[in-house]
């Protein structure tokens, strides 16, 4: 086959109808819900909107600074000033917080105004007795209906996740505090994350709907569960993930001067990935830190304290003089996608679990 | 063929049951009413038939044998349940267009749900919720004959209409079983109105049929005997008592016979009994039954006696 065949033969794909039955029903879900999508699709396009624009100015400072060679605090001047200054005291500071926090909301909205009401004003409304005796049958149409919008939550969720990560670039370029990568508010929000995510709570909201059979109370059930699992995630999951098969390394230059809290157990929660203002291998995140005596055995807070408040600052060398070490739990850069795909994965396999258990209710439970 | 058939059939909601060893096989071609007073289980019976709710017991099948609520089945059997639960925010046309779509790669007639509302002066851009209860009915009733069904369902389709939204109600309903021949099974608690289209008749009470059967069968197999009181309990075969009413001097009894026409015992006279006496006779012994069930037709468990 020839080239120019092969992309005719290609282009001819892309421009075959999609099977009848399938824009038959997109018809019915879109005439159905046209309400909530438009209001929905207005609101997530507000947020696209204003993702959009402020990538774009963060993208013209990066871009500037770069032509001007500012990176870098050494390279502070009259030029340099303006252009680093935002990226110093400016909006771009809590850029990463605000877009996070309002990407944290996209999916219980989601799960709240479109997936709690979808099946459950079905129940109140007594319309499942009319669409479920057409043609289609039950089990197709419940398929069809979470699959078809479970597809649209998806594809919006990524194209946000996808803004996300692009507009928070050049923050993360100078400064990892601001924008870190392997935290949870941007890692739950990747492409895929952010797709997943969405469709859980998507799937919960259907589930909650079906079995509640009332639209109010299936609205407020999943609130809460959204919020419960999004705040698990955020705060449980993603550390107990991303610390599995951490490796270790000897830290001489962090634990000489450790900056954030450590816990009764003696371990230090430090989660930062490493860059120009922290030391430990190239990209890697550190997940924990801790002290061990010259018998290699990790040291209590009350003595890692008290070895802090005598020698810290007084040279970095200290652990090596009193023969102590700072150990570091880290997980190499490399590994970024593999704990995506698995916090995606799974957060999809639990999302499809609840959608195939809908339809199974719808299936075998009186309407 | 029948357009419907049930062995056994029951359904038990946690404790209760509410339709209990139904055995019924309604023959093709026939407009069939279901009667029983609230609660008989007419409504589960129809839900049990269009695969809205599964058996706990027994089976059932429509248009000779096809699983109740099967895939095959849904495309042939059309459903319009009790309140006409249409998208109430839609206006007509596009609840018709949803109706063609949900019924893609059916048998669907958009020539036919046109002309019926064309024909009824429905406007199409009104919502279906700003639509009077007869037009309602009347945008469920075109949704469910565009599908050319081949046995239509109607639960308590006259419960809400006016004298003249029924008559209408009715007449789209025999129009299309004579242009299509189709098959028809509905319930109603309008009793006047079934006299005039029930081709076959079929009598709950308490979750069992009480009685079913060929609508000019039963009529002619049951007669109103008048005779004196004294006489009423010396009532010999062939004929059986299904209801009496008995006043000082004089009683009047529903009576079934069985075998071939004889006239009445002596001192009795026997008048035609109309399919009102027949079903109300019959409501008012719900202990009675005359087809398949748990209690036989028989003069010692016709205990039901009215002054």
């Amino acid at each position: 086959m020839t080239m120019l065949a092969a992309r005719a033969r290609k282009r001819g794909r892309w421009r075959r109808p999609l099977p009848e039955s399938l824009t038959s029903m997109a018809w019915v879900l879109w005439r159905q819900h046209r309400a909530a999508l438009i209001w929905l699709g207005a609101l997530l396009l507000a947020l696209g909107t204003a993702m959009l624009i402020a990538g774009i100015r963060l993208h013209r400072l990066y871009t500037a600074e770069i032509q001007h060679g500012c990176l870098g605090s050494s390279a502070w001047s009259t030029v340099c000033r303006p252009l680093q200054t935002p990226f110093a005291t400016g909006w771009p500071l809590s850029y990463s917080n605000t877009v996070v926090l309002a990407m944290q909301a996209v999916p219980v909205i989601i799960g709240v105004f479109l997936g709690a009401p979808l099946l459950a004003r079905e129940y109140t409304a007594g319309t499942a007795r009319f669409t479920w005796t057409q043609g289609i049958g039950r089990t197709r149409w419940a398929m069809l209906t979470l699959g078809l919008l479970g597809a649209a939550v998806g594809a919006v969720a990524c194209l946000l996740g996808l803004l996300t990560q692009w507009s928070v670039q050049p923050i993360a370029a100078q400064t990892t505090r601001y924008a870190d990568r392997w935290e949870p508010g941007l890692f739950d929000n990747t492409a895929l994350t952010a797709a997943t995510a969405a469709l859980l709570a998507f799937a919960i909201g259907v589930l909650a709907g079906v079995l509640i059979r009332r639209v109010v109370a299936a609205m407020a059930v999943t609130a809460v569960c959204a919020i419960t699992v999004a705040a698990l995630t955020y705060n449980r999951l993603h550390y107990w993930l991303v610390g599995h098969g951490a490796r270790l390394a000897r830290d001489l230059a962090f634990g000489a001067y450790p900056n954030v809290t450590m816990q009764s157990s003696g371990v230090i929660n430090i989660h930062e990935t490493v860059g120009p203002s922290v030391p430990g291998p190239a990209g890697a995140w550190l997940d924990q830190g801790w002290y061990a005596g010259a018998n290699g055995h990790r040291l209590s807070e009350d003595t890692a304290n008290r070895l802090l408040d005598k020698y810290m600052g007084t040279s970095p060398a200290w652990l090596t003089r009193l023969h102590d070490t700072f150990w570091i739990s880290y997980q190499p850069g490399g590994r970024y996608w593999i704990f995506q795909s698995i916090l995606g994965g799974g957060t999809l396999l639990v999302a499809l679990l609840l959608g195939a258990a809908t339809v199974a209710l719808v299936r075998y439970w009186r309407a | 063929m029948n357009t419907i058939e049930a062995a056994a059939l029951g359904k038990r909601y946690w404790a209760t049951w509410a339709l209990r060893d139904c055995t019924l096989a309604i023959p093709a071609g026939q407009v069939a009413a279901l009667v029983g007073p609230n609660g008989a289980g007419k409504t589960t019976l129809m839900q049990l038939a269009v695969g809205l709710i599964s058996p706990t017991a027994g089976r059932v099948t429509v248009l000779g044998g096809l699983p109740a609520g099967s895939a095959e089945a849904l495309k042939r059997v059309a459903f319009v349940a009790q309140d006409v639960p249409l998208y109430k925010h839609l206006p007509v046309e596009d609840m018709v267009h949803v109706a063609r779509n949900l019924n893609h790669g059916g048998r669907w007639d958009q020539p036919r749900a046109t002309n019926r509302l064309a024909a009824l002066n429905i406007p199409l851009r009104r919502k279906i919720g700003k639509l009077s209860v007869g037009q309602q009915a009347q945008v469920a009733l075109t949704i469910a004959l565009a599908r050319r069904p081949e046995f239509l369902v109607l639960d308590e389709p006259l419960a809400p209409l006016d004298p003249l939204a029924r008559h209408e109600f009715l007449a789209s309903v025999m129009e299309t079983v004579a242009e299509d021949g189709l098959s028809v099974l509905f319930s109603s608690h309008v009793l006047p109105e079934l006299e005039r289209v029930a081709d076959y008749l079929v009598v709950l009470a308490n979750g069992h049929v009480q009685i079913a059967g060929d609508t000019d069968a039963l009529l002619a197999s049951h007669q109103i005997l008048t005779g004196p009181t004294t006489l009423a309990g010396a009532l010999r075969a062939p004929f059986t008592a299904v209801h009496e009413q008995r006043g000082q001097a004089q009683a009047h009894i529903l009576a079934r016979r069985t075998g071939p026409v004889v006239p009445p015992p002596d001192g009795w006279q026997a008048h035609p009994v109309t399919l009102n006496e027949l079903v109300l006779g019959f409501l008012r012994e719900p202990g009675v039954s005359a087809s398949p069930g748990p209690a036989p037709l028989d003069s010692n468990v016709v205990t039901g006696v009215t002054s």
